[in-house]
């Protein structure tokens, strides 16, 4: 897949299940936490972290530890740099800022959204805040990130890298 | 400075690492050097794979680390019956972490009556920094 076809595609249907196994069905890391990708536009992204005891950070309350909202604000911000950018190209976080408004309630979902507000040649700049799956929706966490671009590597979505996309229509 | 006021045994090391099921899910352990040093150790799973194509840690996991050691370092050193609140944490990355173990030590900049600053840095290799990071916890009190 040449560099254009990819940034003229990066919204195709076929792209988007792509994207889903590499960032949630075959990475070894994100089957485990279960992560799920809710939506993703142009300098956007969002994803769903499922409640899970284990991830617990007060056992007192059943609040989960602000660590693994740290590593969903961090993956939903990768994903939305990408998207900022068009293209599954490798990046590395540079710096990352966690603010922790409140306990997140037991049981509830977390979601998170991350916009890039701000994206140059090689950097890619991205906020988002950690709701409570609920109608309230509450905020528990906000974030702040930068992300250097086009770090060494290949592209993440190489022709070949996950052969059996076709079949998963 | 690094250092409990007690000697660590496995035991109460363990204890420690129990009052947060996060940490134990990571498998997080710690240990007292020679001299008297806290080390804290995040064995490599493959789970904790960020990018599957350079092998490289997930910068995720590697801020989860440095968070819990500093929780852990407070509980060991001054608070005791109360889990400390994190308020915020800053991350900086240095270098990408390879598919190896890593060791993180915390310093406690600054104990006050209701807030603790703390600065964390891990390494996979003797001396060279990887990620550092920069805490503020709330103790004693309520934070919500």
């Amino acid at each position: 897949m040449s560099d254009k076809e990819t940034q003229s595609n990066f919204f195709d249907p076929k792209v988007m299940i792509m994207m889903h196994k590499m960032f949630a069905e075959s990475h070894p890391g994100f089957q485990e936490y279960r992560f799920e990708i809710i939506d993703v536009s142009e300098g956007k992204a969002s994803m769903r972290l499922p409640y899970n005891e284990r991830f617990v950070g007060d056992r007192s309350t059943g609040s989960i530890h602000g660590g693994i909202i740290t590593l969903l604000m961090d993956t939903v911000g990768g994903l939305c740099a990408m998207s900022a950018i068009q293209k599954m190209a490798p990046l590395a976080t540079l710096d990352l800022r966690m603010d922790y408004l409140r306990p997140t309630t037991k049981g509830l979902n977390i979601l998170a959204e991350v916009e890039c507000y701000h994206l140059t040649s090689s950097a890619a700049f991205v906020r988002g805040i950690a709701y409570e799956e609920s109608e309230a929706k509450e905020a528990v966490a906000h974030m702040a990130a930068a992300f250097m671009l086009n770090t060494k590597g290949p592209d993440l979505l190489e022709p070949g890298r996950f052969s059996n996309v076709e079949g998963q229509k | 400075m690094s250092y409990f006021n007690f000697l660590l045994d496995e035991k109460n090391a363990k204890g420690i690492v129990s009052s947060i099921p996060y940490a134990e899910y990571l498998n997080i352990s710690l240990q007292q050097t020679i001299n008297g040093e806290i080390i804290f150790h995040l064995p490599f799973a493959e789970k904790n794979i960020g990018n599957p194509v350079i092998r490289a840690l997930h910068g995720g996991i590697l801020a989860s680390f440095l968070e819990c050691s500093a929780t852990l370092m407070i509980i060991g050193t001054v608070s005791h019956d109360h889990l400390p609140k994190c308020v915020n944490q800053t991350t900086e990355y240095l270098s990408s972490a390879k598919d190896v173990d890593t060791y993180a030590k915390v310093k406690m900049n600054r104990v006050g009556r209701r807030v603790i600053h703390t600065m964390t840095t891990c390494w996979q290799e003797e001396g060279k920094s990887i990620v550092n990071a920069h805490a503020r916890f709330f103790v004693g009190g309520t934070h919500a």
